[in-house]
Formats: C-alpha cells, structure tokens, sequence
C-alpha cells in the first residue's frame, strides 16, 4: 500500500509539475497506516473516525492513499491540481474522505481538539487522528491546542509526529531550537511514543492500540523525501517539481514495475 | 447574554460556552449549571475558535467568548479558516465594542473588529441596541447556520429605537446607528430637532448578506443618510452603507459618524472617548450646510 501511495504521489506530482513531494512521500507510511486503522472515512456518519492533514501542504499523500485503498477514483486523482479540481495541494473539506480545510501551520491540531472533545462530551467512541509536522511545533496556537489536549484528558486524540527534522528553509534544529519538548509533553499528559514513522505495520499496530489515559502523541522518525535516493534530507524538494528523468529514476527506486 | 445561554442549553443539548479566561462575576451561572459544557481554553483565543470549529462539525453549536478587540483581531485566521471556511455555526461572543473598554486603552478597544469580520466573509454580525434586542438576537444567532459574530456592549440597555428591518421612514434626514451606537444616534436627533430638523432614526442589528436590502429600503427617498458607530468610519457600518449604494441613482449624501484615529495617547472612560472622538454638532453642521 505504501509503495502505491508512493507511486501515485510521484505521477501526480509530476503530472500536475508541483512540489511539497519531500513532505508527501515522508508521511507516505503513516498515509498507509492511517487509512487502514480510521473507520468509515469517506461515509458522512457523525460517528467516523477524524482524520485531519494539519500539515496540509502533503494532502497530496493522502489523496493518494484515499484511492491506493479505493476510496478516490483514479481518474478523480488525475485531476490533482487541476482547474476546476477539488484536490488542490491542500485538502478541502468538500472533498469525500477530507474532514477539514488545512493549509495554515498550526489550525489543524485545534479541530482535532474540538473533535475529540465532542467525543468525550458524548461519550462517542468515534477517535481523532492528526497528522502534525515538526515545524507545526514553531506555532503558538499549536502549544495553545496541546497545552488544551491534555488539560482535558482527550484519551481518543492520537496525534502522530511527522519528526523529519526539516522545514522550509532548513533542518528545524538550525531554524527554531525547541529542546527537549517530548519531555515536557509527557509532563503535560500526553502520551509520548517513539516510534518507526516508516513501518506501516508498527504505526497501524500504535494507531489501534488502547488502553491509555489522555492524548497520544506518535513521535515518527521518518526522513523528508523517504525512498528517492536523491530526496532523501534535501530541503529542495519542499518546492521543486520532477523532471522527467528524475521522475522516471523515481519511480524505479520507489518500485514501480517495468 | 448569560441567562439567555442557560435558557437555550437547558433545551439544547448542542449548546456549549467556551471562554478564553474571561467573564469574571457573569459567566459562573453556566459554568456551574453545565460544567460538562462550559470549557475555560485558558488565554488561548486562536484555540478557542479552533476547538469550537471541531465541536461545530461534530454537531455542536459553541458559543466562545472574549473581548471584542481579542475574539476578532487575534482570532481572525482561525474564524477565516474554521467555521467560515466549513461553514459551521460557531457563535462569537465579543464584549465591548469600540472603547466599550475605555481606561483599559487601545488593546482593548474594538474599533476595527467589524471591519475585520466582514473583510473574510461568509460571517453573520449581530450588533444589539438593548438587552430585550439582544435575547430576540440570540434566538435568531443559534438557528443561522453559519458562523455569527455577537457584538455585546459590557452594559445592560434599554431603547425604543426601531430596527432598521422594522421602520416604515419618510423624512429626507435619517440616521442609521450601529446597535450598540444607539445612544449616540439618539443623541444626534435630538440634537438636530434642536435645529428644526425631524430625522428618522433606527439601529441596524444585524449585518449579513440580507442587509443590502435592508439599507436600500432605508435609503430611498432620504437626501442625508447619516451612519453613526462605535467602530472606525472604514471597514464598519458606513462602508456597508457606501457599498450598498454604490451605483444607485438618486442615493442619499452618506455622512460617517465614527472614529476616524486610532485611540492612542490620553485616554479616559468610554463616555469620555465618544465625546471626545464622535462629534455630535459637526456633523449637525454638516447636515445643514448640505440641506442649505
């Protein structure tokens, strides 16, 4: 699923000629992991689980999982980055299978936490995925929603940690130092966990598992650009299209059949 | 606001107040009458607004509350992004429009906010000119089904003014005040019957897209429209009032009665700083030297 997820990001990408391929294919696993463990993502029930791109400049990867598992039309991911499209290189909501509008760093999170406040209003048992990247961590809002999160014990807010250790502009550690926050998060409430941001198997297995008091929060290892050898880190690959012998020299690294 | 709130919860299961830390000595009544639905964020308006967007889509109706100059200039990307880009009924509840807040200074004077909210669309603004005005409001904010943003002077009032929606008017001088800027329209008439002049005056409560209309009706056959608010002359109420005209044959001459500077520098109570800023006999002055 993974390396199909992966497949769709670089021909579309390349097709659309579109960046932010560094932080789509570093979420590649935890796209593939997540589609598998939310339930009744593209029904309209009140009661699904949410699933929220808070670092909505990668919607690109989860379009791309949304129709790796059949839940988006191929022909409807073609038109990615299309006039008239609904799949813009952020998600809107008005799409099936996208639950909130993101593109803005540090908004997400705080839907995920009314979202999973209302579960534990209700006593739903409906649970809030976000995917949250490292550079979200510079926003104030962001800390205003975690310090929230685990004040209210939301036990069904997952939040997992795109940690590629890179932004726009640079490795996070140079732009912003930030020190140990993990530590301080657990000291908060939340739920910390290391983990394999590139094992779709392990991630499913953290996504579904119970058990715990108050928010989690997965903190991914992953690598910006993960499986293209010349991605792999490089901080142009947050802006640059593919070339077509890139793409080609991509798509074989990433497994595409011959 | 807060009786209101207790009497619609209590039939509304979807009704939940958040407070980003403010509403020392009136809010308690809710928060001890519906603890599990009352959620103080802490100082954090950006949260508020988002933790209101994920209630809303979940199927609450979250009312969040601050002051006026902190609910909408803090917040604005978040009510932008969230409830107006979802379109979900999030209701903001800001307290202290213009220099409501007077001695407490600029920060806390709201004299852009209307300017602000109606620049990213998509937002209902209701502007009360009494308490009795203010419970009609609030029933009408909870049924719209889009996001509302609630304009509460910090005192109770009572007022005779009609709602501009409600008036049948004739004369060619009219006054149109913001909600809360009622009292200051009040004033202007009887400062201009003091000068012969019988103006019709009536109080717009509620800006939406439906307004226009509203305005037109008003307008026609007036040949001075004057528009008094507690906001600055830009972004408000007399911009509404400018754009809906613009265009129209024969519209009135708009005169804007608002604050035309920011309030820095010497400051004083709100009654002080409405004085000092809205100007009363010049825009009598004004209205005469273009009727003569």
């Amino acid at each position: 699923l993974a390396r199909q997820i992966r497949l769709h990001i670089l021909e579309e990408s390349f097709r659309a000629h579109k960046g932010h391929i560094g932080s789509c294919l570093s979420i590649a696993d935890i796209a593939a992991a997540l589609v598998r463990t939310a339930r009744g993502i593209t029904s309209c029930s009140p009661d699904r689980d949410r699933v929220i791109l808070s670092k909505g400049h990668a919607a690109l990867a989860w379009y791309a999982a949304l129709c790796a598992e059949g839940y988006l039309a191929r022909d409807v991911l073609a038109g990615y980055a299309t006039d008239g499209s609904l799949l813009g290189t952020h998600p809107d909501c008005r799409q099936l299978g996208i639950d909130f509008s993101t593109g803005s760093l540090g908004q997400g999170i705080g839907f995920g936490v009314g979202c999973a406040l209302a579960s534990q209003i209700r006593g739903d048992s409906f649970r809030t995925f976000v995917v949250l990247s490292d550079a979200e961590l510079n926003e104030g809002s962001t800390w205003e929603s975690l310090l929230l999160a685990a004040h209210l014990r939301l036990s069904t807010l997952t939040v997992v940690l795109d940690d590629n250790g890179q932004q726009a502009l640079g490795q996070t550690r140079r732009i912003l130092g930030m020190g140990d926050l993990f530590t301080y998060l657990n000291g908060l409430g939340w739920n910390v966990l290391e983990i394999d941001g590139h094992d779709p198997d392990v991630l499913a297995q953290a996504l579904e598992s119970t058990g715990h008091l108050g928010p989690r929060l997965f903190r991914a290892r992953t690598v910006s650009g993960r499986g293209v050898s010349f991605m792999e880190g490089s901080v142009d690959w947050h802006y640059l299209p593919l070339s077509t012998a890139q793409h080609a020299q991509a798509k074989r690294e990433v497994g595409a059949e011959e | 606001l807060v009786n209101t709130l207790c009497l619609r919860a209590t039939h509304d299961p979807r009704l939940v107040l958040l407070t980003a830390d403010l509403g020392y000595g009136f809010i308690e009544p809710f928060a001890n009458r519906f603890p599990k639905r009352f959620f103080n964020v802490g100082v954090a308006e950006q949260s508020m607004i988002a933790t209101a967007t994920g209630l809303a889509e979940a199927g609450f109706i979250p009312y969040c509350y601050s002051i006026a100059s902190f609910a909408s200039l803090r917040a604005v990307e978040f009510i932008r992004n969230g409830p107006v880009a979802h379109n979900l009924p999030v209701k903001v509840i800001a307290v202290g429009p213009g220099t409501d807040y007077g001695i407490d200074g600029f920060t806390h004077h709201a004299l852009d906010d209307i300017g602000v909210i109606r620049a990213i669309g998509g937002v209902s603004i209701v502007t009360p000119n009494s308490t009795q005005g203010l419970r009609k409001l609030l029933d009408w904010a909870h049924a719209a089904k889009g996001p509302t943003y609630i304009r509460i002077p910090r005192t109770d009032a009572e007022s005779s003014t009609a709602d501009v929606r409600e008036l049948e008017v004739y004369g060619p001088v009219r006054i149109l005040s913001l909600g809360d800027a009622d009292m200051t329209g009040q004033e202007l008439k009887r400062a201009l019957a003091a000068r012969g002049y019988n103006a019709d005056h009536a109080c717009v409560t509620v800006i939406s897209s439906d307004s226009h209309d509203t305005i037109l009706k008003f307008a026609a056959g007036a040949s001075i429209l004057v528009v008094v608010e507690n906001h600055y002359v830009w972004g408000g109420l007399g911009t509404f009032v400018i754009e809906t005209l613009e265009g129209i044959v024969a519209a009135p001459v708009v005169i804007r009665m608002g604050y035309r500077s920011p309030t820095v520098g010497p400051t004083g109570s709100a009654t002080h700083l409405r004085q000092a800023h809205l100007d009363i006999s010049e825009v009598v002055a004004q209205v005469e030297a273009r009727l003569s």
